[in-house]
């Protein structure tokens, strides 16, 4: 077994345990131990504290990877927001004189950070240490003729500087995962927009989605694949919104990619939380176990 | 067009010559080719420029205070390597769904000029960025206009300036530790999935870690 400490972030505990235990279902069956990171906060978001005061929000950051550091484990996250933030402080903190003021920082509570953890999103953990051959050996209910459109987000690819997991403007990542379980991928004309969570206007993200939303429906796929908590969000509830201020019938069913994946080695339907979504992949009940689960 | 300024020099002010509006100039070349018509950078920069140079008597006066200010942010002086190409307008989606209203270029431009009150006010367009990184990812100069207007809004909420969606974000972290309020329906939600009740955070860890220094909270 491999050893991770898991940094689930806020949303994925609070408002979507589900995803969590898929987490935890799905890594131990893929040679991964998960370590739980004991008084980790918010990564913080890359979004709203860090628009207060960077400094603080990069020591506040850097705490976090102190306590992977004191247990020597590299970090794994489920949530794109925590994996820009985790991995943008590791590469701000290479620069000498901010490492100094943030170890100032630091300092008040008898903790230093030294840069010795590195962060991986859980897609690139899965591809990285796991590897699909190895994926596609647990799966005991293929999902052959699921046709699967993918929504990769922000923050996953880019800066692709800092976060290098993929080629940020013909990733593949995603699209391997899905087939490791079986499924067909297809990419939407618009796979490359952002979900819109972090923008203040209304008018902005709500024409983009619409946008989006449609080159979704073009594909006519069973579900929506993400990887990232922030944009499911704006999927699932965001969809419905938006179907109803735009007259428009989008309807695709968004599913994290860990409960497709957990689904896939035999984690029953019912126990996966998709009745809490706004809508419901209900055509995975279509799939039947074709092997045992352990 | 007007050259973009230079980097920045340790005077206070500097004079830069005056872009092409309107009025020929003076010089006796009679034989010259007609100026080409301005490209749309130019046209902004006249506007804006024409503003901050109002009665200056014909010379556009920076603001470098303002730069300065934006300089001492993380990554705020980035702006400085910016020449204006509009690379990072393209694939920008606030700037493609406001019609444009929105433009990573133009507040990279208005930072370099150091036009800091059509930036830093309630409701300003800054909080119309999207957070996605075309940007960054986008940029010949790296100059990261994302991190440039994060450092913006680090200046607005010096100045105790911020949306309210944003607000309510932030004081949920300082006080929590986590951006979503808790409630026992969390832990009873966790519970039927078979997941421990969360841990407390070590809030004092983190109250130690965002207080200012004291100089800093001098200066505020």
């Amino acid at each position: 077994m491999k050893r991770f400490a898991f940094f689930p972030g806020c949303l994925i505990p609070t408002r979507f345990p589900a995803m969590e235990s898929a987490i935890r279902y799905c890594l131990p069956k893929l040679g991964i131990e998960i370590i739980d990171l004991e008084g980790a906060s918010c990564c913080p978001d890359p979004l709203y504290f860090k628009s207060k005061d960077k400094l603080s929000w990069l020591a506040v950051a850097a705490r976090n990877l102190c306590l992977a550091e004191d247990l020597g484990l590299d970090i794994f996250t489920s949530c794109s927001g925590c994996t820009a933030t985790l991995s943008e402080a590791h590469h701000l903190l290479l620069d000498e004189s901010l490492r100094a003021k943030v170890n100032e920082r630091l300092g008040r509570i008898g903790r230093q950070y030294r840069g010795t953890t590195k962060i991986k999103h859980i897609a690139a953990l899965l591809r990285d240490e796991v590897g699909y051959d190895a994926i596609r050996k647990t799966v005991v209910r293929p999902l052959e003729g699921l046709k699967v459109t993918i929504h990769y987000g922000c923050h996953l690819l880019k800066p692709s500087l800092i976060m290098q997991v993929d080629d940020p403007n013909n990733p593949v990542v995603l699209e391997d995962l899905v087939m490791a379980v079986g499924a067909a991928p297809v990419r939407h004309r618009n796979w490359y927009l952002c979900c819109g969570k972090a923008c203040q206007s209304a008018e902005i993200p709500a024409r983009m989605m619409c946008d989006l939303l449609d080159t979704v429906n073009a594909e006519e796929a069973d579900i929506l694949c993400m990887v990232c908590p922030t944009c499911f969000g704006q999927f699932d509830h965001g969809q419905f919104k938006l179907s109803q201020q735009f007259g428009k019938d989008f309807h695709t069913p968004p599913v994290y990619y860990m409960q497709l994946l957990a689904f896939a080695q035999g984690m029953p339907y019912d126990n996966l939380g998709f009745e809490r979504q706004r809508f419901k992949p209900a055509c995975l009940n279509r799939y039947e176990l074709v092997a045992s689960t352990d | 067009m007007p050259e973009p300024p230079a980097p920045e020099p340790l005077v206070a002010e500097a004079l830069v010559p005056e872009p092409p509006v309107g009025e020929a100039p003076e010089a006796p070349v009679p034989e010259l080719p007609a100026p080409e018509p301005p490209a749309p950078v130019a046209v902004v920069a006249e506007v804006h420029v024409a503003e901050a140079a109002a009665g200056s008597g014909g010379l556009a006066r920076i603001n470098f205070e303002f730069r300065r200010k934006v300089a001492r942010k993380i990554e705020g002086n980035l702006a400085s390597f910016c020449y204006q190409c509009g690379a990072c307008v393209g694939d920008c989606p606030a700037a493609t769904y406001s019609d444009g209203a929105f433009n990573p270029r133009t507040i990279m431009l208005k930072v370099l000029y150091g036009l800091g009150d059509e930036l830093l006010m309630q409701d300003s367009i800054l909080w119309s960025c999207t957070n996605c990184y075309n940007c960054h990812e986008r940029c010949p100069q790296q100059v990261k206009p994302v991190e440039v207007i994060i450092s913006l809004k680090n200046l607005l909420a010096d100045a105790g300036i911020c949306p309210d969606p944003v607000a309510k974000v932030i004081e949920t972290f300082e006080a929590t530790g986590r951006t979503v309020v808790m409630n026992p329906a969390i832990d009873r939600q966790r519970q039927n999935y078979g997941l421990p009740p969360l841990a407390a955070i070590p809030m004092d860890e983190i109250r130690a870690l965002i207080e200012p220094s004291p100089e800093r909270r001098e200066k505020l």
